[in-house]
């Protein structure tokens, strides 16, 4: 099956300019050789901590934000070759829904004129916008009478409801969402993220979707991957990362995330060390200075991403040890 | 390399001790240009001697009013309009401007959700952070860069001698919150006051502070006030658990009893609404969260009756009328909701 979205290798780097003369101090590898597929109906959860490189990565996707280097492929087409014009076309069909649902929506428009944007770029007339955005509008919940308010007017769970009619205007077959739900109160979180399940079923969508919530992930995704400091560290399905997260960072990440589940309250594996500066990323793997299992070539080398069983991806020059025998106690406690 | 975070959420012993510090009653309103902002509007919550109290609830409940309130820092156009506040037995509401100047940061201090804003930009750590010893315990310079030196080093700053001398800007987000830990312990206080004190970090980072803080509260026996909206947090680190709706309480339990047995309908809802990893939802059915319908009202005009009322699933004509009034159900478990038992008065 090929992929619906396919990216290999892409980088997106950042120049840094310091001090009263702005010279140049050095590059932000803020994507560093990221490679990943989403197939059609599929969710790919993409998570990691704040400044790992995901919003980048997902603005990259769209060109949003002009990638340094790799490819790009969405629906077969070869996305870094298009003109302006054709990328225009082809960003139809894949639409992107936000974290925050204040900034994201320009306050000075109609809720119906945010929806419409869509159909006025791509030359619609003005009764199939109106009809589309009462459609979309009821899609997610609202009612075409809301189509004349104005974002304040509306709640975070609204708002955000609004974002997504946005981004289902024309019929996309990629919704990218960064973080579409971290902005919003619990109560509102579960409500934001059935209507996404519920929209995918409908449309047979596809989802990128970013969070820095393992607990949500689980819930949402068929399979995650996990980014630190630019570089995919683990994909896997999710079944297989829940039970048996290979790398150490992911092992990390889960023992860190808050649980309320009764049998994970009461111990917990807490990782050294602060994460560190993409300016100046630490040498060979990037997780050796606050990883427990690190060994002298850690440090010297970067560990490449292997297939360690099908479907399942770790980048870490020891996790052939943690595969070959997975019933190893998660961590060693208090090591 | 690795560290163990032993549970803080064991139930306290049945015993009643004296509470440190009793919120009673408490009433802050907000006299807006639209009208009266009753955000705070009859609140009770005590804190034990050593133990930690979760205050949770949605944005807007009222959780950074209430704690604001103890230390009489309420923000304008917000007045405390009624209640006591407790603290070793004195109501803190009667103090004097002079008096409670002399208790914030000293008896009383806290730790703020943003470390970035927490501090002052303009001095390095160590100026103002003994500038709190010069003024509270009349220390001397020296004696005072010592003790800051100590607890940086306390906090697991390492190398303070040269962290004193550096500029908030110069740290990492976990490294500053440390500083505002540090900074609140200074003067041994009896009770430290954490307004969603991790809500800004990584998840790795988080996970830290929150070991640190039950490490220091364990070890000073300090009594703590952890708001947050973070379920997992405060099962991790509280040992009694208060759910704020709307400005009001609903519940107040041990933590064990908040997840194992909640009583108050939006306490239920609340959980359920929680993605959680021992319900397998990844198992190929995709099953949808429960959730709960609408959204908190508006304070301005909150509704008559019970305030959970339009989004309770228990709801009967009666919690139209009687605002409930929080009972206790068992020792230590109170209930604000006339379907549990609650006396309610009628509107
Ligand atoms: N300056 C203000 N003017 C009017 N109302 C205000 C003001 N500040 C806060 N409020 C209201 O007071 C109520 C309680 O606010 P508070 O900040 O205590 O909520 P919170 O529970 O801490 O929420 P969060 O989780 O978002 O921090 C809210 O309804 C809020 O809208
Ligand atoms: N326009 C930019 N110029 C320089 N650095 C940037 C820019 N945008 C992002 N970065 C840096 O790239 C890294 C990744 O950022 P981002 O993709 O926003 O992370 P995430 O979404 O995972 O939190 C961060 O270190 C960030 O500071
Ligand atoms: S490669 Fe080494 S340092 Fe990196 S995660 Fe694996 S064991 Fe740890
Ligand atoms: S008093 Fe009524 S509306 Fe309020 S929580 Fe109880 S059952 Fe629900
Ligand atoms: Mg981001
Ligand atoms: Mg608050």
């Amino acid at each position: 099956m090929t992929p619906l979205l396919d990216v290999a290798d892409l980088a997106v780097h950042f120049p840094v300019f310091r001090g009263p003369l702005r010279r140049k101090a050095g590059t932000v590898r803020a994507v560093d050789g990221v490679s990943l597929q989403v197939f059609r109906g599929e969710t790919l959860a993409l998570v990691g901590e704040s400044g790992c490189g995901k919003s980048t990565l997902a603005r990259a996707v769209l060109r949003l934000q002009e990638p340094s280097a790799g490819q790009l492929r969405f629906e077969g087409q070869d996305l870094l070759r298009l003109d302006r014009r054709a990328m225009k076309a082809a960003r139809r069909r894949m639409r992107m829904v936000f974290q925050d649902p204040h900034a994201s929506l320009n306050p000075r428009l109609r809720a119906g004129e945010i929806v419409g944007e869509a159909f006025d770029i791509h030359g619609c007339t003005r009764r199939e916008r109106d009809a589309g955005v009462a459609e979309l509008l009821t899609l997610v919940g609202l009612g075409p009478e809301h189509a004349a308010r104005f974002p304040h007017e509306f709640s975070g769970g609204q708002r955000q409801r609004i974002g997504i009619a946005r981004a289902l205007a024309l019929h996309p077959s990629l919704v990218v969402c960064d973080e579409p739900v971290s902005a919003l109160d619990v109560s509102v979180q579960a409500q934001i993220v059935n209507l996404l399940m519920e929209l995918q079923e409908r449309l047979g969508l596809s989802y990128l979707f970013i969070s820095h919530d393992l607990h949500l992930v689980e819930f949402i995704a068929d399979r995650v991957a996990v980014m630190y400091l630019g570089r995919i560290v683990e994909t896997a399905p999710i079944q297989s990362l829940y039970a048996a997260p290979l790398h150490p960072y992911t092992q990390a990440l889960l023992a860190a995330s808050p649980s309320i589940d009764p049998d994970r309250r009461h111990q917990h594996v807490v990782p050294d060390g602060e994460v560190p500066s993409p300016l100046s990323p630490p040498s060979g793997c990037a997780f050796h200075p606050r990883c427990p299992f690190a060994i002298a070539n850690c440090r010297a080398e970067m560990p490449p991403l292997l297939t360690l069983a099908p479907g399942h991806d770790v980048r870490c020059w020891r996790a052939g040890e943690w595969a070959a025998a997975p019933q190893r106690a998660a961590i060693p406690v208090g090591s | 390399m690795l560290s163990t975070l032993a549970s803080a959420a064991d139930p306290t012993p049945m015993a009643a001790p004296k509470p440190l510090i009793e919120v009673q009653d408490l009433k802050v309103h907000f006299f807006t240009r639209d009208g009266v902002v009753r955000a705070v509007d009859g609140v009770d919550y005590g804190v034990n001697p050593g133990e930690t109290l979760g205050i949770v609830g949605e944005s807007g409940s009222g959780k950074t009013v209430s704690s604001l309130a103890m230390l009489r820092l309420v923000p304008p156009p917000a007045r405390t309009v009624g209640g006591r506040i407790l603290f070793e037995g004195e109501d803190l509401l009667t103090r004097t401007p002079k008096q409670m100047a002399a208790l914030r940061g000293r008896r009383i201090a806290m730790i703020f959700q943003n470390p970035a804003t927490s501090l002052n930009p303009i001095y390095s750590i160590g100026a103002q952070l003994s500038e709190i010893l010069v003024w509270h315990e009349k220390a001397s310079r020296r004696q005072a860069e010592e003790r800051v030196a100590e607890l940086l080093n306390l906090v697991g700053i390492t190398d303070p001698l040269t962290r004193l001398r550096q500029f908030p800007h110069e740290l990492s987000g976990g490294m500053k919150q440390r500083v505002g830990i540090a900074r609140a312990l200074l003067c041994n206080p009896a009770l430290v006051l954490a307004d969603e004190p991790t809500t800004a970090l990584d998840v790795t980072i988080q996970a830290q502070i929150l070991e640190l803080l039950a490490d220091l509260q364990a070890r000073f026996h300090m009594s703590m006030v952890l708001v947050t909206h973070d379920m997992g947090v405060v099962a991790r680190m509280a040992n009694r658990i208060t759910v704020m709706y709307a400005g009001r309480v609903c519940e107040t339990a041990d933590a064990a009893t908040i997840f194992s047995a909640p009583q108050h309908p939006y306490t239920r809802a609340l959980l359920e609404s929680m993605p959680r990893i021992d319900q397998s939802y990844s198992r190929g059915a995709r099953q949808k969260l429960p959730t709960i319908a609408g959204r908190p009202p508006n304070l301005l005009n909150p509704p008559a009756g019970c305030r959970f009322h339009d989004r309770c699933p228990e709801a009967i004509a009666d919690c139209r009328r009687i605002l409930p009034v929080e009972t206790a159900i068992a020792p230590g478990h109170t209930v604000s909701c006339i379907r549990r038992g609650s006396p309610g008065i009628a509107a």
